[in-house]
């Protein structure tokens, strides 16, 4: 059995295959690749069981193109933020207003602004559902899941370690930060380089050969690092098959259903929260329709990989080629967005947690002093995260002692965390997307002519 | 989608071109004719100035007319193009049964002719 499924997938890869062959656009091998693996996920269920053997075997297999591919993207995001980084920092325009130091303060304002709205929509949309912590039983799984968080919360502890985490954004050692290790490397990584820009700016006048020198090998760089993206980004189609295939061959539909609430609930929130962005966009001066239609293939990757740290690269792409965001703004925004200021896994999660519980134990919601308080540590707690490594599970631990609220209920939801984070994730990325167009606007940079253009220019 | 099967078996390989030999033939003064949409060609940057546009829906009809008019006759060569190239084979596939022998399908139409050919294209 389990050879004819491979069959199935192989079929399924040259179809995909062909359709780049011949040349059919990148949307529309996305979105083929997205209902092919929903459908062969879900006939695996259907045909199988859940759970089954036979599944999991097949999965094994399959998860080779998934993984590899979220493993290439994996590989070239920190290249991809040094060099476009730096370069954008070294290239900027003595002349215009539009300063790193600019362009980074709008974007981390708005992502912890609208962060704030996510957390303050999902209280409200938990207080409509009646969400409560009560009555939720606990297997023994979600207990030892209870126990591990329980260990993770002391080690990250109370008010006063959340400043001292906002102060290890710095990266005292920026390659063991380029390694990845540590869990703060994205951001560790853009301020490294940020720095590493402004330096070699700085000595222009004095020493203008290092200067040039520096500024030929970042720009060659550059280019090749873009090209290495745009040959991972090519196999999208496949790696979406792939990791849909094992979303809806592997999704636990009885487990769902009985947490069918709270994933209901936290969709309605992450959905408002969508509707929020692009309600910004318009504000911009620019078709929402426009931004949803060019974005979608970004966000279906989100959603199928639960990787923000691994759109990166997509989301540069999109937002540099499509929606004409300079290229300094847009690497910013997304490798930034992909830990500060969460809008998903940073301010909705945390909030309806933290809502479910606090009506458990009674705490009145809508009081001034809890409500103002939770919104304004959900806002910090995205910040400072981003130094231990973001996630929502982290978010929710650092939100919830400060709160002083338990923190078992995290682990209770432990069987319905992927299909949360897939949603998550994709709004995840959504606000970096949106962070970089209104930062564009607000500077005077966004490039409408690209934005409205309906086929992307061939380089 | 239904071209993967006639792909795999090249069952009309000798109606299609690629861009290279489209280039040669247009070189050798064929006519070019057109089959998308209005819409699909405002989409799209225009190929060639000289070209007949006779939308797929009414192919056989306009084409007649044209014969007609004299805007091209019969024994020309004949280049066609469509968005995709699935449109084009079926008009050349058709002007072959009508005995216009002298015609050929830009394979993979205009998606083709504008796709970056390193395969990276997102």
């Amino acid at each position: 059995m389990q050879i004819l499924n491979l069959l199935i997938m192989a079929t399924l890869l040259y179809i995909l295959f062909w359709m780049q062959k011949s040349f059919k656009s990148f949307t529309s091998r996305v979105f083929t690749g997205l209902g092919l693996g929903i459908v062969f996920g879900v006939s695996l269920q259907l045909a199988y069981g859940q759970g089954s053997n036979v599944i999991s075997s097949t999965l094994l297999w399959t998860n080779i193109v998934g993984t590899g591919y979220v493993s290439l993207l994996r590989m070239i995001v920190i290249p991809l933020i040094m060099v476009s980084i730096t370069s954008a920092v070294i290239n900027a325009e003595e002349s215009k207003n539009t300063s790193i130091a600019k362009i980074s303060s709008i974007i981390v304002t708005f992502l912890l602004v609208t962060c704030g709205i996510a957390a303050i929509i999902a209280t409200f949309t938990s207080l409509a559902f009646n969400l409560t912590a009560e009555g939720l039983v606990s297997s023994a799984n979600e207990i030892a899941r209870a126990e591990a968080l329980e260990q993770r919360a002391s080690s990250i502890g109370g008010t006063s370690d959340l400043i001292s985490q906002l102060v290890s954004i710095i990266p005292t050692n920026p390659f063991k930060a380029m390694t990845g290790s540590g869990n703060n490397a994205t951001i560790g990584v853009v301020i490294f380089s940020a720095l590493i820009g402004m330096a070699t700016r700085k000595i222009k006048s004095n020493n203008k050969q290092s200067f040039e020198l520096i500024q030929n090998l970042v720009n060659a760089s550059q280019d090749v690092v873009l090209k290495l993206v745009q040959m991972v980004l090519a196999l999208t189609p496949f790696g979406v098959l792939s990791l849909m295939t094992k979303v809806a061959a592997s999704s636990n539909w009885t487990e769902i259903s009985r947490l069918g609430n709270f994933v209901v609930a936290t969709y309605v929130a992450l959905i408002l929260m969508f509707l929020v962005h692009l309600l910004l966009i318009m504000l911009c001066g620019v078709s929402p329709i426009i931004f949803l239609k060019k974005s979608w293939t970004v966000l279906v990757f989100a959603f199928t990989s639960r990787t923000s740290a691994g759109a990166i690269p997509l989301n540069i792409d999109c937002q540099v080629k499509k929606l004409g965001v300079p290229n300094s703004i847009a690497s910013m925004s997304a490798s930034v967005g992909a830990t500060v200021g969460q809008n998903g896994c940073g301010g909705v999660y945390p909030a309806m947690l933290a809502v479910m519980i606090a009506t458990a134990l009674g705490i009145e919601i809508l009081a001034p002093i809890f409500f103002v308080k939770l919104i304004i540590v959900i806002m910090v707690a995205s910040l400072g995260g981003a130094g231990i490594g973001g996630g929502a599970t982290i978010a929710a631990l650092i939100v919830l002692p400060i709160m002083g609220l338990p923190i078992e209920l995290v682990g209770l939801l432990i069987a319905i965390e992927p299909i949360l984070d897939q949603g998550r994730t994709a709004l995840n990325v959504s606000g970096a997307m949106v962070a970089g167009v209104v930062t564009a606007k607000v500077v005077g940079d966004l490039d409408k002519d690209v934005y409205n253009a309906k086929k992307v220019k061939v380089v | 989608m239904a071209g993967i099967i006639s792909d795999i078996f090249g069952w009309y390989k000798h109606l299609e071109v690629d861009k290279d030999k489209a280039l040669e033939l247009i070189g050798d003064d064929a006519v070019i004719l057109d089959v998308r949409s209005g819409k699909q060609i405002k989409n799209v940057e225009p190929i060639f100035e000289e070209n007949f546009h006779l939308e797929f829906s009414e192919f056989e009809k306009k084409f007649n007319e044209s014969l007609e008019k004299n805007l091209f006759k019969k024994d020309d060569l004949f280049l066609v193009f469509c968005k995709s190239g699935s449109k084009g084979l079926k008009a050349v596939r058709l002007l072959r049964s009508i005995g216009v022998e002298n015609s050929f399908n830009v394979k993979y139409g205009t998606n083709a002719w504008f796709a970056n050919l390193d395969g990276c294209g997102t």
